[in-house]
């Protein structure tokens, strides 16, 4: 058996797919021993069980640092891990030759440089050591509505420790209020809403705490290790939570503001959540006089849908009428009901209990635009034109229920008071949601460990809230679990590094606390930042921002990217290679790169790609690196930034492309003109715009003539 | 207080954006867990798609999210081209049986590629709905995952023929592979099958499957991909022309008793995006959107907006009911009345899109579990420890199927309350 | 304006309307596709998505003074189209048969017809008046010897009955469409007179059959009805032309069989027979083709067919020589005659001018057809 070197790196070569035949393998396998490792060892490969079985021997051996240069990273990440004790580095040769010309001088200065590239990171990365701490798992949840109470009862059942707290005196939030529930099937009456049950559930469950007439105070500290307290009847208590699921739920819009619609000025004019309170109390009467209504006419979208009140749609509106008009029409079975709509949103199989309604005699629906809503002798006046009719038409009606929309309750003050120095409550998004920007991560939170859930994020109706508050859940406990472990939640999902900062050197400039798409950093009284591993979603962005580069990861630093740039090989001025430097974010432009590769779409030779966590890790030392090292340009690769933004990291892409403008008073004191660097949005479906984006660049550097610091270069 | 961990992993079955979430969500809580894809490769309907609504972004971003957390998350086991047999047994306890069809291009393949350059054979292109052919052996996209080549048995000339085993260098194909059945256990069961677009033939007067201008939605995410039949050129499929007058028929076959009674939810929003991509790809191009209502609920509201407002797209009350071959043009005429105006109408188009619908794709029940009359899975109906997610249940938009998915995991890795 | 007119939904109408066969109305939600399949609709008032909200929202006033009701040949594509199942081809007819009281000047002539119950009493009347007539003519005996209609009912017998008859059905008729005319110039707000034009196009559409032949769904009607319609014209015109025979040429029945008028009549009677067969055929086995036939709907074919079939006996025992069939037979003849004749505009027979009226009009007041 051979002795265990620590840090012992071996490189080895597949020449599978291609490498072998478009580069010459032996040149390569000596890069190595320039850097001070062994010769690089080459195999037919190494994907293949034998290939496999080779490398598992060298692990055995001691091998605790491995270059595979062989194919991407993206490419069999399983076969290629062999424990948290070895440390893996994919060098893309297959893709680099895929994407070149075969058998070339440029695509062997090309391969050169990437196993060079390659090897360095490696000697610069050091093993993770996981922020291991005992966690707290029990799971806060602010709002006793459907959501909260769902969420509640979802986490007890999966075996966690439940603190609910509800501001109201009771729980049920705005479903306690109502009469019914619409049926989730669209098939039948609308059904009881067994809210009484859920509380008492609620209330009764062993591992559910809850807090009634009681209000968060202020939240401090971390997943695992939150710090919250709560001013409830009896005093202020602190409480421990691993993590947070905010369910505080909306509001109806306010009457006051539908004046045009009669809202506000005439007494039978109601909301929608009015009628259902009335509903629920027992017999249906008008505001005015108590006479129970022997016509109602519904207004849709009444302050929806409209520039002036509420953009959006509130999507339940529709199939809350219909519900209401069926109160109506139990109580009355000669009673009519106008509905008044824009388009009838009953999607799914609620369209079938629009169709059920529609069968109801005494229901009379027409598209149309209310002109106005107005108090009259005995009732209440509606003009409605643009009908299906044909023609506007004019109705009388003992009452009108005016079918507002949602807000969030986010619109009016904050539900967790966080402590945190980005602010206090979950980012909004449009329309005053706070929301994720993704729809395929709709739990995708800026806050780490807390989860929105229910009407508070997203105008949703029961049912929909339901499932919300479960799926909030599972992120709530998985959060906890990964932090439990060291282990970063989506989008890093698993990344057990985290940010190291040298304090001593740090001048309290504020851009790692204010950039940090996640307000993982508090500051002290100083503005010293003050990081909380355990929010932390290791993309990198705080140590790009560092101006003293002062921040780090074991495995992802500023060194070592200053390393591989060095590391790469510039040809003199007269031989006319010029060097492109491409920092590519690792979750659409590399895969993007893959796809150019897979669809044998050829690329300049001279480009160097190096993929980095997210373009928001990008340090600005880099760009001084690369120039002074020689290259003639550098093309930054990240995702579309802007209000379609699609950065996972928020505002990664943004922020590099915002240093760039710092960078033009550099360029010029160098002498450099500010085209040598270039943003460029790229999406992962963006391979076959790639080589034009190239191409275009390159004849930009073709322009501006190649770096005249290239002689100066080491 | 805490639960005693499951004793089996999880199992999903199906390998869509539903399936795919329900396995990462399930497995980073710290579950093992067995994903089942009766395809070759993972994504369902979404890999299929060029852009999601509302940001017109590339499903494979997300994707490849999670596609990373499956690869760099040892707990979770893919099978493709695996399809359940028999489910029996409770919650905690399942005894299944997953029939693993012939793996004829197995593990060693390294998706170079030769193989599919020797072989002889051109098949109906299933990826691109039928629009387009591919070999015989074939990697349905550059971004298949996983990235392995996938034999077509029944065009496949076998053994007589064997050009790609031997020009494989790593050999990773087998003709004569046989399917075998695996039996696992599993704790619980997530029921993530998916949907199919409705059989737009079976519209009587739209002319799908008569006239090649007349096309349904989810062949139009193909034609406008770059990676689809025309590289993402919007050309007639009937003769190559460029598009000048193009056509969304909404609810083509849905709310419909003679076809889907429900509504499918997305057609709109799926129309409206497609509507995008027309201004895009041909600027010049006339587009109008023939709808019953306008279905864009939530924040989509501003999706819709913004559509609607874009110069060369107008939308029309009033289903259409005709599309016929315009033998003068070659084209396609269109029918409807225009409501709001009260005018019945026809207008002459280069290409219609019929806005089908979504059918749940194990609508006749899957390994003795029973759908209801329209073929979805209902929850309340299903033993405990099976939860269905997604277009099994009820069609959705992506965002509601992946709440919907992380509901189930969570379900199905703890157990259901109340 | 002060004198606020507020849309009146009229439930009571809504529930007459389903019980006359529209009772899936309420099922439309307004998608047009009964529009856009309707090969018989014009282009620039559509018909029949409108008259379902109209109908929905029980606004009877707007549904029968419409023309679109009875420009409606229910062919049914629009109801085998509909995704719904509101069956608007269904609903259309519900219309019409509720239209015929509602237009009917007296009053209480259309409600009779329109209620099972009083049947009996409608066809006692002419019953009661021809049997008066026979005995005032013949005592009511069955005459012996060869057998002389008319001399059981001498022409100038039946004539006193019949003409009076026919009168009383021209002017309720005139009175009616005036009122049905001049509805639908209150609801549209379109004050065209009906001219020549309209009217020779309108006649040309009907003789064509044109309408008809653009059914799809119930499209062996065209046949039918066209056997069936020129089988009536022919006996019509062979009633008229015998009286014309009896009082300009003085020649009696009965007529030779070779004689033309008595081709005529002969050729009328079993063209109108295959037809009204053939109708009956259909509606019995392709009722959802044909579309739910009602009560007023039987009562017309029915009474039709019993005519014609009676009309054939009356001629076959005549020439059987069989005088104590015949003459019952010839007096049930006349009885169902009349019936059809007095009672043209109250009964289903009336979507004979009803419809002409609706084309005429639509043809006055629109700019394309």
């Amino acid at each position: 058996m051979a002795m265990t070197h620590v840090n012992a790196m071996r490189v080895f070569i597949c020449t599978g797919c291609d490498i072998g035949a478009s580069v010459d393998v032996d040149k390569l396998c000596k890069i190595p021993v320039e850097l001070g490792a062994p010769q690089a060892a080459r195999h037919p490969c190494l994907c293949g069980e034998e290939g496999l079985q080779y490398l598992r021997k060298e692990v055995a051996e001691g091998a605790d640092r491995i270059v595979i240069a062989a194919c991407s990273g993206r490419v069999y990440a399983d076969r290629f891990d062999f424990g948290k004790d070895v440390l893996v580095e994919r060098t893309a040769l297959r893709e680099a030759v895929w994407v070149s010309t075969p058998n070339d001088a440029d695509t062997q200065l090309l391969a050169e440089d990437y196993l060079r590239m390659g090897i360095v990171k490696l000697q610069k990365s050091a093993k993770p050591e996981p922020y291991i701490h005992q966690l707290d798992d029990t799971i806060l949840v602010v709002g006793g509505g459907i959501t909260g109470m769902t969420a509640a009862l979802a986490a007890a059942e999966a075996g966690k420790p439940v603190r609910l707290v509800e501001k109201e005196a009771a729980l049920g939030g705005f479903v306690g209020k109502l009469k019914r529930r619409f049926p989730v099937d669209g098939t039948g009456e609308p059904v009881e809403t067994n809210i009484a049950a859920m509380s008492e559930e609620v209330r009764k469950h062993p591992a559910v705490t809850v807090h009634l007439s009681s209000e968060v105070v202020s939240i401090s500290g971390q997943p695992g290790e939150f710090d919250v307290r709560i001013k409830t009847p009896q005093g202020e208590i602190a409480a421990r939570a691993g993590a947070i699921v905010q369910a505080s739920g909306f509001k109806p819009y306010d009457i006051s503001k539908l004046g045009h619609l009669g809202g506000g000025t005439v007494a039978d004019v109601i909301t929608s959540a009015r009628f259902e309170e009335i509903a629920a109390s027992g017999r249906i009467r008008r505001p005015s006089d108590a006479k129970e209504p022997s016509s109602v006419a519904f207004i849709q979208c009444a302050g929806s849908r409209d520039e002036k009140h509420l953009p959006y749609c509130s999507s339940f509106c529709c199939m809350t009428s219909l519900k209401q008009a069926h109160y109506i029409r139990q109580q009355n079975p000669d009673a009519k009901v106008y509905i008044f709509y824009r388009d009838m949103r009953t999607p799914g199989k609620y369209e079938l209990f629009y169709k059920q309604m529609q069968d109801d005699d005494g229901v009379f629906m027409t598209k149309g635009d209310v002109a106005s809503v107005t108090g009259v002798d005995g009732g209440v006046e509606i003009v409605v034109n643009d009908t299906l009719l044909g023609e506007s038409i004019r109705v009388k009606a003992d009452m009108a229920v005016l079918a507002v929309g949602m807000e969030s309750a986010a619109k009016n003050g904050g539900a967790l008071h966080l402590t945190y120095r980005q602010g206090p409550e979950l980012p909004e998004l449009n329309y005053g949601f706070p929301d994720s920007h993704f729809v395929c991560f709709p739990y995708e939170t800026r806050r780490t460990g807390i989860y929105a859930a229910g009407a508070v994020r997203h105008p949703m109706d029961a049912a929909q809230s339901e499932t919300d508050a479960a799926g909030a859940v599972l992120k709530a406990i998985q959060c906890i679990t990964l932090a439990s472990a060291g282990k970063s939640a989506h989008p890093r999902a698993g990344d057990t590094s985290y940010p190291e900062i040298a304090f001593e050197r740090c001048t309290q400039c504020k851009r790692c606390t204010e950039e940090c798409p996640y307000g993982m950093y508090d500051e002290d009284a100083k503005a010293t930042p003050q990081p909380n591993p355990l929010r932390c979603r290791r993309c990198g962005t705080c140590m790009g921002a560092c101006p003293q580069r002062i921040i780090s990861f074991k495995n992802y630093s500023v060194d070592m990217f200053s390393s591989m740039i060095k590391a790469i090989g510039v040809p003199g001025e007269e031989e006319g290679k010029p060097r492109i430097l491409i920092l590519a974010c690792e979750n659409d432009s590399m895969p993007a790169f893959d796809m150019a590769a897979k669809l044998r779409l050829k690329l300049s030779p001279y480009i160097r790609v190096i993929g980095l966590r997210c373009l928001g890790s990008m340090n600005m030392v880099w760009l001084n690196d690369a120039f002074a090292k020689g290259l003639d340009g550098v093309l930054l690769f990240g995702c579309k930034f802007g209000d379609e933004y699609q950065c996972h990291n928020m505002k990664g892409s943004e922020l590099a492309s915002e240093r760039l403008s710092k960078l033009e008073e550099t360029l010029g004191r160098m002498s450099l003109e500010p085209e040598r660097v270039r943003f460029v949005p790229i999406a992962i479906d963006d391979a076959h715009a790639l080589p034009g984006i190239i191409g275009d660049f390159m004849k930009v550097i073709e322009r501006v003539g190649p770096n005249p610091f290239k002689e100066f270069a080491d | 207080m805490a639960k005693p961990a499951p004793r089996y992993p999880v199992l999903v079955i199906g390998g869509g954006i539903a399936g795919i979430t329900a396995a990462v969500e399930a497995a980073e809580c710290g579950a093992k867990v067995i994903l089942v894809e009766k395809r070759a490769h993972l994504g369902g309907r979404v890999a299929r798609m060029h852009k999601y609504f509302p940001k017109l972004c590339a499903p494979y971003c997300g994707l490849e999210l999670n596609y990373r957390r499956i690869r760099e998350n040892p707990d979770i086991n893919v099978h493709t081209r695996a399809d359940v047999l028999e489910i029996a047994g409770q919650y905690g306890d399942f005894s299944v049986k997953v029939r693993l069809q012939p793996q004829m291009v197995n593990a060693n393949c390294t998706a170079c590629g030769k193989c599919a350059e020797v072989c002889p054979v051109e098949r109906q292109d299933h990826y691109n709905y039928g629009m387009g052919k591919t070999k015989a052996i074939y990697l349905p996209h550059p971004m298949a995952f996983p990235p392995r080549y996938n034999i077509s048995k029944k065009a496949c000339r076998g053994k007589e023929c064997n050009k790609c085993v031997e020009v494989c260098g790593y050999g990773a194909i087998n003709l004569d592979a046989r399917e075998t059945v695996m039996a696992l256990k599993a704790h619980s069961v997530v029921l993530a099958t998916g949907w199919e677009p409705y059989n737009g033939a079976k519209l009587q007067g739209l002319s799908f499957g008569v006239s090649p201008n007349v096309i349904s939605n989810v062949q139009m995410e193909r034609l406008a991909s770059p990676d689809g039949p025309t590289k993402g050129k919007l050309v007639r499929p009937s003769d190559g022309k460029e598009v000048r007058e193009v056509v969304f028929a909404q609810c083509a076959g849905s709310r419909d008793e003679n076809h889907l009674p429900y509504c499918s939810s997305v057609c709109c929003l799926a129309s409206l995006k497609q509507a995008a991509y027309v201004r895009e790809a041909a600027p010049d191009a006339n587009i109008y959107i023939y709808y019953i209502d306008i279905r864009t609920p939530g924040k989509y509201e501003r999706f819709y907006q913004k559509i609607a407002a874009e110069p060369k797209v107008t939308l029309i009350k009033g289903k259409i009911a005709k599309a016929e071959h315009d033998p003068e043009t070659g084209g396609v005429i269109i029918t409807a009345e225009d409501v709001m105006a009260g005018k019945k109408i026809t207008r002459k188009a280069d290409l219609v899109i019929l806005a089908t619908g979504m059918q749940p794709a194990a609508r006749n029940g899957l390994a003795g579990l029973k759908t209801d009359e329209n073929g979805f899975f209902v929850d309340a109906a299903l033993a405990r420890g099976i939860y269905a997610a997604g277009a099994a249940k009820l069609p959705h938009d992506v965002s509601a199927t992946i709440m919907d998915a992380t509901a189930a995991a969570l379900k199905a890795v703890y157990g259901r309350w109340p | 304006m002060n004198n606020v007119e507020y849309l009146q939904p009229d439930l009571a109408f809504v529930a007459r309307l389903k019980q006359a066969g529209g009772e899936n109305v309420k099922k439309c939600f307004q998608c047009a596709t009964c529009v856009a399949v309707c090969d018989v609709t014009q282009s620039d008032k559509p018909f029949p998505r409108k008259e379902m909200i109209l109908a929905q929202w029980g606004l009877k006033d707007k549904l029968f003074y419409n023309p679109d009701v009875w420009l409606c040949h229910q062919c049914g594509d629009c109801t085998a189209h509909c995704p719904r199942g509101a069956k608007p081809s269904e609903v259309l007819a519900a219309v019409r048969d509720l239209s015929l009281a509602e237009h009917a000047v007296p009053r209480f002539l259309g409600k009779m017809h329109a209620s099972p119950a009083a049947l009996a009493a409608l066809f006692a009347l002419p019953a009661a008046i021809l049997l008066l007539a026979a005995m005032y003519a013949n005592g009511l005996t069955i005459p012996g010897g060869e057998i002389v209609y008319s001399h059981f009912f001498p022409l100038k017998v039946i004539d006193s009955i019949f003409i009076p008859g026919a009168l009383f059905a021209i002017i309720t008729s005139f009175l009616s469409l005036k009122k049905f005319w001049g509805g639908m110039q209150r609801n549209n707000r379109e004050k065209k007179a009906p001219d020549v034009a309209a009217v020779l196009g309108a006649v040309k559409d009907i003789l064509l059959h044109k309408k008809f032949a653009q059914c799809r769904t119930n499209k062996p009607r065209y046949t039918g009805h066209l056997l069936a319609f020129f089988g009536f014209l022919a006996l019509f015109a062979t009633t008229n032309l015998v009286m014309m025979y009896h009082y300009l040429l003085g020649r009696e029945t009965p007529l030779a069989l070779g004689d033309p008028v008595k081709l005529l009549g002969n050729a009328g009677a079993v063209t109108a027979f295959a037809g009204v067969s053939y109708i009956i055929a259909r509606r019995l086995a392709a009722p959802d083709e044909t579309g739910k036939a009602s009560y007023q709907d039987w009562t017309f074919i029915l009474t039709l067919y019993a005519a014609i079939i009676t009309g054939i006996l009356a001629e076959s025992a005549r020439l059987a020589g069989i005088p104590a069939a015949a003459y019952p037979i010839y007096f049930t003849h006349l009885v169902l005659v009349f019936f059809l004749i007095a009672y043209l505009p109250f009964s289903k027979f009336a979507h004979m001018p009803y419809r002409a009226a609706a084309m005429v009009y639509a043809r006055s007041n629109s700019k394309t057809n």
